[in-house]
């Protein structure tokens, strides 16, 4: 049982001391800022996929237009809009959760891009 | 305040192609986690390699080893009573036979967009993930709940079998029919219609299959969840049996405990078990920027003289390629991992002089790599059950996606739940090195067990400390970086 203990003991205080040591010291926050990006996309059936890093707390706009209808959907927001051929449709928002989220075309399964939201 | 970065008109037909779907990496689901900060990476990396020597330091002793792990019987008989009153297992088998015929009828007749469909995130979220990470919970469930084998389980003459399994065949219909599923995952692009006929035919395969070996030995080496699942049981605090009274003992233990004393019992079981490890490792480096170049951008300009351009410029003629140079990577990486294990068990062999084969010692420390193999998987993959698993709830009151409301649970606008980046690389981290502590830790028991002297045993552990941290490693370097969009 002794043994079990002096094992945890040295394990924490190594893995602690480590840690202090490797973890950058955090920056202090920088007055809130948030950016706005705006995007326009314009599918024809051809389309390379957009790699978009943003901030959280980020304003994304986005319009898009197709030559077909379609179905949006932006992972994460949980979105779903309708797009009507040839109609440009625009909405935006508040990129609030850090992750990484695609935004596809149901219908033609083209990704239009991924979003990599980063932390603060 | 804002402050306006940049408009961009992101053109259409940048080669005139279409890339994005090289880059769409699932059959399904996309686990929404960021590359983990580098310094986080390397902080894992050091701490398993101190934390395996801490252990070779401090359980040294045979006595240890041989002492049997302990095992606590849980659950009072009168539950046992209860469940049998409610006829819980007959309520189970029913909820689990119901949720497969629904998945198979709302691919076929339903709403083909995939996350409208209830059969793509029962399929490839709740049962493919889910059902894993309930066996690593609660053990050995699926043995007594797997649909095809209580689909089957009525027809008793016909579940008999005509012929004794080949003993030669061992696990590889498994091991196959896993490289398959692995395959249809990473480059499938199924759709409802399609997962629906997938699953038909699967179950053509496991009725076919159980005419002619026989419920009992299909179901121990042929299907691949019965396989999976029950390798990953073993790692479970749980542990379910009926006594020799008929009656049935739950029993309590140590995690990963159930690996003790374990050899694995053919070849084919641990290709099995390394393709759990190499297929999740391989998916992770397949999303990486990394990778991607390394095909597409031609660093080593091997590709170009031979297509006389660019190989982006040569994407429609190249695209089979890529997916059969994947899929060859893939399906080859199980054995890439078996020739290192080899290799690093070879190296072993050669310090304590014992006269144990490398065959023999692959199978005697076989099952110490799936601790590794069951964390990396979960890091991986349990943002999924979070962000899309979730989803079922919604799933269920329209499974056809038809708009139904059925239980007033439909997809409402309401947010699945993410949990924060921070707390999800410090997960990572830590799960990843609670299973190489726990690996190390059942290889050092294990050479207690296989060789005469604890220094032997001690000696004997440094190659294969080495190999696991080098497994280790590679795993949170993969998690670490940058992804392709």
């Amino acid at each position: 049982m002794r043994h079990k203990l002096v094992f945890i003991g040295c394990a924490a205080l190594l893995l602690g001391g480590l840690w202090l040591l490797l973890k950058p010291s955090s920056q202090p926050a920088i007055a809130a800022t948030t950016t706005l990006h705006e995007y326009n996309f314009v599918v024809n059936g051809h389309y390379e996929s957009q790699r978009i890093r943003v901030t959280q707390g980020d304003t994304v706009k986005i319009e898009i237009r197709s030559t077909q209808n379609d179905q949006l959907h932006l992972h994460g927001i949980d979105k779903h809009l309708h797009i009507a051929a040839d109609t440009p449709l625009n909405f935006e928002f508040v990129a609030s959760q850090p992750g990484r989220f695609a935004l596809e075309l149901h219908d033609s399964g083209i990704q239009l891009a991924t979003f990599e939201v980063y932390p603060h | 305040m804002h402050i306006l970065s940049r408009t961009q008109q992101i053109g259409a037909s940048v080669f005139g192609l279409t890339l994005s779907s090289i880059a769409q990496a699932h059959s399904f689901g996309e686990p929404y986690t960021l590359p983990m900060p580098y310094w986080m990476y390397i902080y894992g990396a050091i701490a398993a390699l101190v934390l395996s020597f801490l252990i070779l330091g401090f359980f040294y002793r045979a006595e240890q080893a041989s002492r049997p792990h302990k095992q606590w019987p849980i659950g009072h008989p009168r539950l046992f009573k209860f469940a049998r009153a409610i006829k819980l297992s007959t309520l189970l088998k029913s909820i689990v036979l119901l949720s497969f015929g629904l998945a198979i009828v709302s691919g076929l007749i339903g709403n083909q967009d995939r996350y409208r469909n209830f059969n793509m995130t029962f399929f490839w979220i709740s049962f493919a993930l889910g059902a894993s990470y309930l066996s690593a919970a609660f053990g050995n469930w699926y043995q007594y709940l797997n649909p095809w084998r209580v689909m089957l389980a009525p027809l008793k003459r016909f579940s008999q079998g005509r012929q004794t399994y080949p003993s030669q065949l061992a696990y590889w219909p498994a091991v196959g029919l896993y490289m398959a599923f692995i395959c249809l995952e990473l480059f499938g692009n199924t759709k409802p219609f399609s997962l629906s006929l997938i699953l038909i035919s699967y179950t053509i395969i496991n009725t076919l299959a159980v005419w002619r070996y026989g419920s009992q030995n299909w179901f121990k080496y042929g299907e691949l969840f019965s396989v999976m699942f029950q390798l990953i049981a073993k790692m479970a605090p749980l542990h379910y049996q009926p006594s020799a009274e008929g009656k049935y003992k739950l029993q309590l233990r140590m995690p990963f405990s159930g690996l003790l004393e374990q050899r694995v019992e053919h070849g084919s079981l641990l290709v099995f078990l390394l393709f759990m490890l190499s297929s999740t490792a391989y998916d992770g480096l397949r999303e990486t920027s990394l990778w991607f170049n390394l095909f597409w951008k031609d660093p080593l300009h091997i590709l170009e003289p031979l297509l006389g351009e660019h190989p982006l410029y040569a994407y429609l003629s190249l695209r089979p390629w890529y997916i059969g140079f994947e899929t060859v990577c893939l399906l080859l990486s199980p054995f890439l991992y078996l020739g290192l294990f080899r290799l690093f068990l070879w190296l072993g062999k050669l310090i304590t002089q014992t006269k144990l084969s490398v065959s023999e010692l692959a199978l005697r420390f076989g099952y110490s790599l799936l601790p590794i193999a069951l964390v990396y998987h979960i890091t991986h993959y349990y943002t999924l059950l979070l962000s899309q698993g979730l989803k079922i709830r919604g799933l269920i009151s329209d499974p056809f996606g038809w708009g139904w409301n059925l239980f007033g649970t439909a997809i409402s606008g309401r947010l699945p739940v993410l949990p924060d980046m921070g707390f999800i690389w410090n997960s990572q981290v830590w799960l990843i090195l609670i299973g190489h502590v726990a690996s190390v830790y059942l290889a050092h028991a294990e050479a207690l067990r296989s060789f005469p002297s604890q220094r032997q045993a001690s000696l004997s552990q440094l190659p294969m400390l080495l190999l696991m941290v080098i497994f280790t490693g590679a795993g949170l370097w993969i998690l670490a970086q940058p992804l392709q969009g």
